[in-house]
């Protein structure tokens, strides 16, 4: 079958399979969803059952648990806890385990019920000859190494084909319907099977049908089960309001899960499309067949198990919009982590309280624990998922010459998905509380005015949720860097894989690199904001100093040499022969013939040399370049007021700001990926400059108490200087790209 | 393989309308006709079976004409046998089996069908054509086949 279209109005469709697929990362995201819902569902049982409020108020002798009071008395806390924590991990022990149990059960029953229901029954050969001949040579085209088994009920009157089974185990059914479209409209018959071979090819039966048993069992086991318990326990005292509320809660978390379902079913329809529209170009019959389906309109579109048509229809033409992350997506995959961190968090908690010696005061280092940890078990999850989506939507701008333009779109989703769905809903919930709502007995009160408890939530939320745009973006924009040297060198390679997982990898490590500096910094921060004698200098001083220390030593100098090492170290990838064309894996169709070279980004050598002459000039410019301190600087960051110690100091805020200029430097002298080359530069020029420094030390001073006082400060802060200065620069570029764009295309408008 | 002989006429009678009215499907007739025999209940449509949530399902496009042929052809035997017994009791069931085949075959022996009989005959087409969800369309032809067939003085294809 050829192509209808004429090959001139066509552009070379991407290949959406080089990368992990949407359908990947919703099943992750259905996964993270059920487990945590199903734990809420359980816990929840668990303080209906016992009656556990009634019997809290009474441990507590009516002052209300959820205070400050209360939080801080560990032994309090674990003696009117511990009834309920035993019996909550036993609880939800036992509805993990029966989610897990009818999960399995249905999808390993699914198929067979599957097949009784279609009333399928293997399809003879002797019965159909030329149907079965088809069939063989469809299974040859899709290139499966395992041929499934097709069955047929040709009595059943409706047009279906549908694939199915698990493990390996394939199986094809069709109806009679669908079976007699291979003598009346052989090209249709062929791209139905395609698109379900398809399926067995991406992989995705077992995904679709684990989806479909995630459901079934969450809706069996997580659902009825908490209901039952909250109408048998409240049986006088229930009223319409109660009602209500437990409805909609269980709309609401079920809803979730079906939403995801469906997100995930609808993802693999769009690649098994991809995939067989790769295999039969006959791009009539698909847009007749799709004529055929049922449009799925307006926000239907969010909730069907199948994507629109049109959709479809559109990836005949291109399938660029599959490399682009979807806006739910990323808000989704933000509520998810919101969700898992709010789950182990209570997890994290019972546990630490359950464990602590009753001795042992709440501080700061539990609360850091309890913090963090949960934390740690998602951010890597959810840097990957983004990394990942930022790899396909820069592959999709370097093949079509556009700029990366979904990074503020994804952070601001991806922020609003975490800070929105599950902390305002608690927080929200709480407030209500507080402020005299229903079960304001249990919740110590506020005394504000209302408008003014809105404001300040108000600006909270507003904060919190700029805070993680900035560090989303500014993440992301990293990745993007990455992608983007990595891909201008993969494009002309056999694949991409290697370096593509190996940047992912890096991706989630760092990310939690930064997030665990950034609680550090932050609790030295709180912590000097307690003390009473603090300033703007001793706080960054003992941030660089505390720098020194295991484990944030390893810490930062990984996330200071990553930074810059895993981009720019694609300049060391040899290309080998003339870049005349791309490699054929970004292609569905054949790479195209002639196509435009990509320019590689790197500018290693320009950025090296000028940290190099940078960090010489400034080293030895340093015993004249020395910054004033501020008096009583040295009293503030705990050194003694001596010339030594004012030199140490001077020498090294001189080598920051230093570096700073040198990254600005490099910044206009490199046309891309400004923060990367930047941040290189700084780093050469840092240690040249800590050489410079410790030329002028005495000789008596340890090689540990100079890395300790000159280099590390000098180095990370340096990284910190250049990373204002590159960001700085690199928004004012991209300001004046995107003005210097819009002045040229009025000035084309005009002509 | 052989249709089940129980069977042969309906199956006989089937394969004429299918012919005139649905001829694209008769090389897959002997396959739908013995699966429907062997199990008429395969025809049902399955629960959810208008939106199937994991298949291929191509909801705008006429379905399998064969299935409702072979099932109102089942229904109208039984419908010809009970008339037929009910007209002569006396003569036994071999009479009444050998009659309904002369219905079928439109001899000129057979017995002459009145308004009320053709008036059951398209009730009982309309009524397979709901089971099987057919177009108003494609049911009004379905009946008008079967009657048509039955009706004093249409010849014998």
């Amino acid at each position: 079958m050829t192509a209808s279209r004429p090959a001139s109005r066509r552009k070379s469709r991407l290949n959406p399979f080089v990368f992990p697929s949407d359908t990947s990362l919703r099943i992750i995201l259905l996964f993270v969803f059920v487990i945590a819902a199903d734990i809420l569902q359980w816990s929840k049982l668990a303080i209906v059952r016992l009656d556990f409020a009634r019997d809290l108020e009474k441990c507590l002798q009516g002052a209300p648990f959820f205070s400050m009071p209360i939080m801080q008395d560990l032994a309090k806390s674990q003696k009117c806890y511990t009834p309920l924590l035993s019996y909550q991990n036993l609880t939800i022990g036992l509805g993990l385990l029966l989610l897990t149990a009818a999960t399995g059960t249905i999808y390993w029953w699914y198929p067979v019920w599957e097949a009784r229901r279609l009333r399928l029954t293997p399809l003879d050969p002797a019965e159909a000859p030329g149907l079965s001949a088809t069939l063989r040579e469809l299974c040859v085209i899709a290139g499966l190494r395992h041929w499934p088994e097709f069955l047929w009920n040709p009595v059943n009157t409706s047009h279906l084909a549908l694939a199915f089974g698990r493990g390996g185990t394939y199986r094809v059914g069709l109806t009679g319907a669908l079976a007699l479209l291979h003598h009346t409209d052989p090209a249709a018959f062929r791209a139905v099977l395609l698109h379900e071979l398809a399926h067995i090819r991406n992989g995705d039966v077992e995904r679709a049908y684990i989806a479909m048993a995630l459901w079934w069992g969450f809706l069996l086991t997580a659902v009825p089960p908490y209901l039952f318990v909250e109408l048998v326990s409240a049986r006088s005292s229930f009223d319409a309001a109660d009602a209500a509320g437990l409805l909609v809660e269980a709309t609401l978390i079920t809803g979730i899960v079906l939403f995801t379902r469906n997100a995930v079913l609808r993802a693999r329809e769009l690649y098994a499309d991809a995939r067989s529209f790769a295999w039969c170009r006959d791009e009539a019959t698909f847009t007749r067949i799709f004529a055929g389906l049922r449009p799925v309109k307006g926000m239907r579109r969010l909730f069907s198990p199948h994507p629109s048509p049109a959709r479809r229809r559109r990836l005949l033409d291109d399938t660029d919009e599959m490399f682009r992350f979807g806006f739910w997506d990323a808000f989704g995959a933000g509520a998810a982590a919101s969700f898992i961190w709010v789950t182990f968090e209570f997890l994290v908690g019972a546990h630490f309280l359950q464990s602590l010696p009753m001795s042992m005061p709440i501080g700061t280092g539990t609360s850091f624990a309890v913090f963090v940890v949960p934390i740690a078990i998602w951010l890597p999850l959810v840097a990957g998922a983004a990394s990942i989506a930022m790899w396909r939507t820069t592959l999709l701008a370097l093949l079509r010459g556009e700029t990366v333009r979904q990074v503020i779109r994804i952070a601001f989703a991806l922020a609003a998905g975490v800070v929105l769905v599950v902390p305002t809903f608690l927080s929200a919930a709480i407030l209500i509380s507080a402020t005299g709502g229903p079960a304001h007995q249990y919740v110590e009160q506020i005394a504000a005015p209302w408008s003014s408890i809105l404001v300040a939530a108000l600006g909270v939320t507003v904060l919190l949720t700029i805070l993680l745009i900035g560090a989303l973006v500014l993440f992301l924009q990293w990745v993007e860097a990455c992608a983007t040297s990595w891909l201008s060198v993969l494009l002309y390679s056999l694949s991409p894989r290697g370096p593509f997982w190996i940047g992912i990898l890096v991706s989630s490590v760092l990310a939690l690199s930064w997030f665990s500096l950034a609680c550090i910094m932050f609790g030295v921060i709180l912590y000097w904001l307690a003390v009473k004698h603090f300033s703007t200098l001793s706080i960054f001083w003992f941030l660089l100093i505390g720098n020194a220390s295991f484990p944030a030593n390893l810490i930062t100098w990984v996330a200071l040499v990553a930074f810059w090492g895993f981009p720019l170290s694609a300049g060391l990838w040899g290309l080998r022969g003339e870049r005349k064309a791309y490699a054929e894996w970004p292609f569905l169709d054949a790479a195209p013939a002639e196509a435009p070279p990509i320019e590689r980004p790197l500018r290693v050598r320009r950025a090296l040399l000028i940290g190099l002459f940078g960090g010489l000039a400034a080293g030895v410019a340093l015993p004249w370049l020395r910054l004033p301190l501020p008096p009583g600087a040295l009293h503030e960051v705990g050194f003694p007021e001596t010339a030594l110690a004012a030199m140490i100091v001077s020498m090294a805020l001189t080598s920051m700001a230093a570096q700073g200029a040198i990254a600005a430097v490099v910044a206009l002298a490199v046309p891309k990926l400004l923060i990367p080359h930047a941040m290189f530069a700084a780093f050469v020029a840092g240690w040249l400059l800590t050489a410079a420094e410790a030329l002028h030390l005495p000789t008596a001073m340890s090689l540990s108490s100079v890395v300790d006082v000159v280099l590390t400060p000098v180095v990370s802060g340096g990284a910190l200087f250049a990373l204002i200065v590159s960001s700085i620069m690199s928004a004012l570029r991209l300001l004046a790209d995107t003005t210097l764009g819009w002045l040229r295309s009025r000035h084309c408008a005009c002509h | 393989m052989p249709d089940l002989p129980n069977h042969a006429m309906e199956a006989e009678f089937g394969r004429l309308l299918v012919d005139q009215l649905a001829p694209e499907e008769l090389p897959l007739f002997g396959a739908i006709s013995r699966a429907f025999f062997a199990d008429p209940k395969r025809a049902r449509t399955p629960r959810g079976g208008g939106d199937e949530i994991l298949g291929f399902g191509l909801a705008e496009a006429a379905g399998l004409l064969t299935p409702a042929v072979l099932a109102a052809a089942s229904q109208l035997v039984l419908y010809f046998t009970e008339e037929v017994g009910k007209a002569s009791a006396k003569a036994g069931a071999d009479f009444a089996v050998e009659e309904v085949k002369r219905l079928f075959r439109r001899e000129p022996a057979a017995t002459k069908l009145n308004d009320a009989q053709l008036a059951e005959i398209r009730a009982i087409a309309l009524g397979t054509a709901r089971q099987f969800k057919l177009s108003n369309a494609r049911a009004a032809m379905l009946a008008d086949a079967l009657v048509g067939h039955f009706l004093p003085g249409s010849s014998a294809p």
